[in-house]
């Protein structure tokens, strides 16, 4: 088979069908700074710095992906949030903006247009696309509403108010969902191909299938919705496997997998249905050998590719920074060693 | 199933349900002619230790267990206040959220090994000096180390070494999502002991301290 763009093969396997190869997608945001050789706070200030990184991150691994995220922090500083900066691994949020109940009271959707870290997001994304046109897809990543409190108020606080005070809850997710929805539609106006909607606190690892029903699937159902462009759910690694029927009803496209959950079962229960996205364990690749490598690739190939319907990848959606060039280099190379349609029998 | 296992089993049913009246009720109400550290032992470290395991196979909730974890807490506090008992302070054990902001973890850790009996040290969240700093001042015994980002996990080996230059012996146990992802990081930190379930870093403890 002639050898497909990346857009091309990606969209081939969405629509449940086999490429000529395994879409690879590496969640490369802070080895962009590496590769530019400025601090990960400076680089993601820079549009220009990292529409260069992901380009070149892209023709090097030749991966099929672009992706403008930053950081999640990002979006609580359109709160009025901090965000606290390393050297060597991901901002963090800083002190919780909401410190009291009334403060959701009188809580107001930010406009993104004001708010100078997701500009950057913004136009990071309009440069990857004049890159790149319509040869490779470009992601564009944002905290689902349901997940935002976390960083905007305490994860102790969130799961008090989830569990004693539905009125302040929803009051809460109201403004998140205008914001976020403002925001998605702006990143696929900008040129993102697709939204990764970042939603770890559905996963079953956060909370129990039951609450999900009351809470987050009812938020995700209608963010998907009203979001324009394809749509992916994303768990951070949680586990999902006892909400699959939901994720599929609230229109989704497609899911990330974890390590913590068996990809054959998933590939049975969501096959046809929603393209797995997964699920290499991003915590353990920095020590991996050649070896561990080839044979975790394998694996996930082998379990997840058949018929179409996967994109290989990280289970968290951000590469770790002490992850080395090499082992990127040598997951890209197995995924184009394992990953050719008609997939071998294993 | 004796008494003792059907209200240990009451209970754990009852935290997973958040039902804080039923959870008081088994505690204050049924157990009320048992010694506080009987109740403790009986009914909250087995239901809890399960709650611990259950999260870890995927069968309940991070929800659940925390907030399990602040019911017995509070039950545990409002039967010493009226109680003499007091918790156990020997060994000295401190817990601490290593160069991390992510405190949720280390607190879930700090109720349930003190709603099994065993008073903690909160250290919240700290920096790497000041923390050796303490360690030593405070002659600990137990570090309980809890760390959510994989670059704060990987500071525990420097913690380690610091440590030792100071001849401290306190032993390490580490825990939160880095460690839970890569089974063996703990041993390549220098740390002494890792669990996803709180209990069982309680376990260890009181088995170590058993040996000597
Ligand atoms: C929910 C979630 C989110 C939510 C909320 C996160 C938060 N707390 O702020 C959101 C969407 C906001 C998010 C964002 C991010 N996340 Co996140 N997220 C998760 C997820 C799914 C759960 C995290 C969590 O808070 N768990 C709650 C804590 C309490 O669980 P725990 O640490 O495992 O602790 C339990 C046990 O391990 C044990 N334990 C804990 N400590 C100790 C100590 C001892 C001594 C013992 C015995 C036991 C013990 O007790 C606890 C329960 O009983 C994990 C993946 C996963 N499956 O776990 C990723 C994860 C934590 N995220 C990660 C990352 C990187 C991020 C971001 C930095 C991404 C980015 N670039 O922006 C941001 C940072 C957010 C921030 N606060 O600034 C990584 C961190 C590791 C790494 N790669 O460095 C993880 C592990 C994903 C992964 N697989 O790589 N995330």
């Amino acid at each position: 088979m002639k050898a497909m763009s990346s857009m091309e093969r990606v969209l081939t396997s969405l629509q449940h069908k086999e490429p000529d190869r395994v879409p690879l997608l590496l969640s490369l945001t802070m080895h962009g700074a590496k590769m530019q050789g400025v601090s990960i706070q400076k680089y993601f200030s820079s549009p220009q710095l990292m529409a260069e990184a992901q380009v070149r991150m892209w023709k090097k691994y030749e991966s099929d992906f672009l992706n403008s995220f930053t950081y999640s922090s990002a979006e609580v500083e359109a709160f009025g949030g901090s965000t606290i900066f390393y050297e060597d691994g991901p901002p963090n949020s800083g002190e919780p903006v909401i410190q009291a109940l009334e403060d959701i009271e009188s809580l107001e959707p930010p406009d993104v247009q004001t708010v100078k870290s997701l500009m950057v997001t913004i136009e990071a994304t309009r440069r990857m696309k004049a890159a790149v046109g319509e040869e490779v897809p470009i992601l564009g990543v944002t905290i689902s509403p349901f997940s935002l409190p976390v960083m905007q108020m305490g994860f102790e606080n969130y799961f008090d108010l989830l569990y004693s005070d539905m009125e302040h809850f929803r009051s809460l997710m109201k403004v998140n969902t205008e914001f976020q929805l403002q925001y998605a539609n702006m990143l696929v106006e900008a040129g993102a191909t697709a939204i990764v909607y970042f939603d770890p606190l559905s996963s079953t690892t956060i909370i129990p299938r039951a609450k999900f029903l009351e809470t987050g699937f009812n938020i995700a159902r209608d963010a998907v919705k009203r979001m324009h462009g394809p749509i992916v759910a994303h768990f951070a690694s949680g586990r999902i496997l006892p909400i699959v029927d939901k994720i599929i009803e609230a229109g989704f496209i497609g899911v990330s997998a974890s390590v913590d959950e068996d990809l054959k079962i998933l590939k049975k229960l969501a096959g046809g249905k929603l393209t797995l996205i997964g699920n290499l364990n991003g915590m353990e690749m920095p020590n991996w050998t050649a070896e561990q490598i080839d044979q975790n690739v394998r694996s996930a190939i082998s379990d997840g590719a058949r018929g179409g319907g996967f994109v290989l990848c990280d289970n968290h959606g951000e590469i770790p920074y002490q992850v080395s060039d090499e082992t990127i280099q040598g997951i890209a190379d197995a995924s184009r060693k394992y990953g050719k349609y008609p997939l071998k029998r294993t | 199933m004796g008494k003792k296992e059907q209200l240990a089993e009451e209970l754990e049913a009852a935290l997973l349900a958040i039902d804080q009246d039923a959870c008081r009720h088994i505690i204050m109400d049924d157990m009320a002619d048992v010694p506080i550290l009987s109740r403790i032992e009986n009914a909250i470290v087995p239901a809890l230790a399960s709650i611990g395991v259950k999260w870890r196979n995927g069968d309940v909730a991070l929800s659940q267990v925390y907030l399990s974890a602040k019911i017995t807490d509070a039950l545990l506090e409002e039967m010493l206040s009226s109680s003499h008992e007091t918790l156990a302070s020997r060994p000295k054990v401190a817990a601490v959220c290593l160069e991390d902001h992510h405190l949720l973890g280390i607190h879930v850790v700090r109720m349930v090994v003190r709603s099994s009996g065993y008073d903690v040290v909160d250290y919240g969240r700290m920096d790497l000096e000041p923390l050796v700093e303490r360690v030593c001042r405070d002659e600990v015994d137990y570090l309980l180390i809890s760390t959510l980002m994989l670059r704060s996990a990987l500071r525990v080996e420097k913690l380690k070494e610091k440590l030792e230059e100071r001849k401290c012996d306190a032993c390490l146990i580490v825990g939160g999502a880095p460690f839970r992802y890569d089974a063996s990081l703990w041993r390549r930190v220098g740390a002494d002991f890792t669990s996803s379930s709180p209990s069982e870093a309680l376990e260890f403890i009181l088995s170590r301290e058993g040996k000597r």
